[in-house]
C-alpha cells in the first residue's frame, strides 16, 4: 500500500463534522492505567494494572459560528463519539478509528501572530465502561444523500464471516428537516444478495447526533453494508457517517 | 476569501503620509524626476516575492485552510543623486522622519483577511528607478499573511 499523507483525514465529534478546523490529531488505546503498589519495605517499585483507557486528541482551531467547533466541544464531561477517518473517504471500507468518549478540556488560546486555536482536546474512555476502546474499523458510508441509499458491499480482510462482538457508530451531521431515515448495517453471506440486518441506529436523520449500536458476540458474516431508508418526500440533504468494528 | 495582492498595492497606495505620494501596482512610473519624489511605488522587478502557502487543516481539496505568506516590495526614491551639492547623508534625516512615517502607517494597515506580520527597510542609499537613473532611497518590504478558505 502507498505511503498517504495525512491531508484527506476526516475528524467527526459528536455529530459536527470539523475536519477543516483540525491541525493533527493522535489516538493512543488500549492501554491501562498504572498503579504504584509499592511497599515500604519492597527493594523495587512495583505496579499493578489499573483500568484499561483509551484517548484520542484532536487539535482543532476555533471557531463560534453556529455548528463548529466551540458548539461540538462546549459541554464538558458529555458523552459523545469521535471518528476519524485518517485516509479520508473515497469509498466503502475506508479505514475508521472512533470511540465511545467524553472531552475532558477545552483549551482555547491564541497569540497575535497565529490563528486562534480552540486547543487540543482529549477525549478519553476509562475501563471501556463506555464501549471498546478504540474501535479500528471501517467506514461503510459517508457523505450526504437525498434519497434511499443501499450501500456498497464491505468484504471483511479475512475474506470469511467472524464470530465476534461488533458495534457501529453514526454521525448526522448534516440532518433533514422533516424527511426521516432508519440507518441500518447489514451484513450477507453473498456479496450484492441476502442481506440482513446486523444494528440498527434509533437517530431518525432528523437531528445532530452521535449514536453508537453494537451486539453481543455472535455471526458477523463477511459482506457488510449501510442501509439508509428514507420517508418523507422533501428530499432534504442528509449527511452522515456509519463506521463499523468487530472484535 | 481568496489571495488579494490588488488589494493589498492599493490599500498601501492609499495611505496618507504628508509630502509622500504612493504609487499602484498599475501606476509604477518608468521615469522619476526630482519634483515627483518623495515616491514610493511597487518595486518593478519583483513587487511580490517569496510566497509560500502552507497547508494548515484537513478536510477535502476545495475546503482545507491554507496560509499564503509572501513578501510585497516598493522603493522609496526620495531625492535624485549626484543632482546636487549637498552631502550623500544630507537626506538621511529627512528619509528617517519618511520611514518612520511609512513603518507607522503600515503598522496600521488593516486590510480584510490581511496579517501584516513584519516590514522591513533596506539600508539608506543608492536605488534605481525603472529607468536606471539612480536616487537616494530605500527598499521596503511587508511580509504578510493571506489566508484561503479561512
Amino acid at each position: 500500500m502507498a505511503k498517504l499523507t495525512g491531508k484527506n483525514a476526516i475528524l467527526l465529534i459528536g455529530g459536527y463534522s470539523l475536519s477543516t478546523y483540525g491541525t493533527s490529531y493522535e489516538v493512543k488505546g488500549p492501554g491501562y492505567d498504572t498503579l504504584d503498589i509499592t511497599g515500604f519495605t519492597d527493594g523495587v517499585t512495583n505496579y499493578a494494572l489499573g483500568l484499561a483507557t483509551a484517548e484520542m486528541s484532536v487539535s482543532l482551531m476555533w471557531d463560534q459560528a453556529t455548528n463548529t467547533v466551540t458548539d461540538a466541544l462546549k459541554t464538558l464531561g458529555q458523552s459523545t463519539g469521535v471518528t476519524i477517518l485518517p485516509e479520508g473517504y473515497s469509498a466503502a471500507g475506508a479505514a475508521s478509528l472512533f470511540m465511545q468518549s467524553y472531552n475532558t478540556n477545552f483549551t482555547p488560546a491564541g497569540s497575535p501572530s497565529t490563528v486562534v486555536q480552540a486547543g487540543t482536546i482529549k477525549f478519553v474512555q476509562r475501563d471501556n465502561v463506555r464501549g471498546q476502546g478504540v474501535m479500528s474499523g471501517w467506514a461503510l458510508q459517508h457523505g450526504t444523500i437525498t434519497n434511499t441509499l443501499t450501500g456498497t458491499d464491505v468484504d471483511d480482510p479475512s475474506g470469511a464471516l467472524v464470530t465476534a462482538t461488533c458495534a457501529a457508530m453514526l454521525h448526522v451531521w448534516t440532518p433533514t428537516t422533516t424527511d426521516t431515515y432508519v440507518v441500518k448495517v447489514q451484513h450477507s453471506t453473498t456479496a450484492g444478495s441476502g442481506y440482513a440486518d446486523l444494528l440498527t441506529f434509533t437517530a431518525n436523520g432528523t437531528a445532530r447526533a452521535v449514536e453508537v449500536q453494537s451486539a453481543a458476540s455472535g455471526t458477523v458474516n463477511r459482506y457488510r453494508r449501510v442501509l439508509a431508508t428514507r420517508t418523507g418526500a422533501g428530499a432534504q440533504s442528509f449527511g452522515f457517517t456509519v463506521s463499523f468494528w468487530h472484535g | 476569501m481568496t489571495l488579494n495582492t490588488a488589494g493589498i498595492f492599493a490599500a498601501v497606495a492609499g495611505l496618507t503620509i504628508t509630502g509622500l505620494t504612493i504609487k499602484d501596482i498599475d501606476e509604477i512610473p518608468f521615469t522619476v524626476t526630482d519634483r515627483d519624489c518623495p515616491v514610493m511605488f511597487p518595486a518593478p522587478a519583483g513587487g511580490v516575492q517569496a510566497t509560500q502557502a502552507e497547508m494548515m487543516t484537513f478536510g477535502g481539496a476545495t475546503e482545507r485552510y491554507w496560509e499564503v505568506t509572501r513578501q510585497f516590495r516598493w522603493n522609496y526614491l526620495h531625492a535624485p543623486l549626484g543632482a546636487d551639492r549637498y552631502g550623500v547623508f544630507a537626506y538621511h534625516p529627512a528619509m528617517a522622519a519618511k520611514s518612520d512615517a511609512i513603518i507607522e502607517a503600515l503598522c496600521e494597515l488593516d486590510v480584510a483577511g490581511v496579517d501584516i506580520m513584519t516590514v522591513d527597510l533596506t539600508d539608506f542609499g543608492p536605488v534605481p528607478a525603472p529607468d536606471g537613473t539612480m536616487f537616494h532611497g530605500f527598499g521596503l518590504t511587508m511580509t504578510v499573511r493571506e489566508k484561503i478558505n479561512p
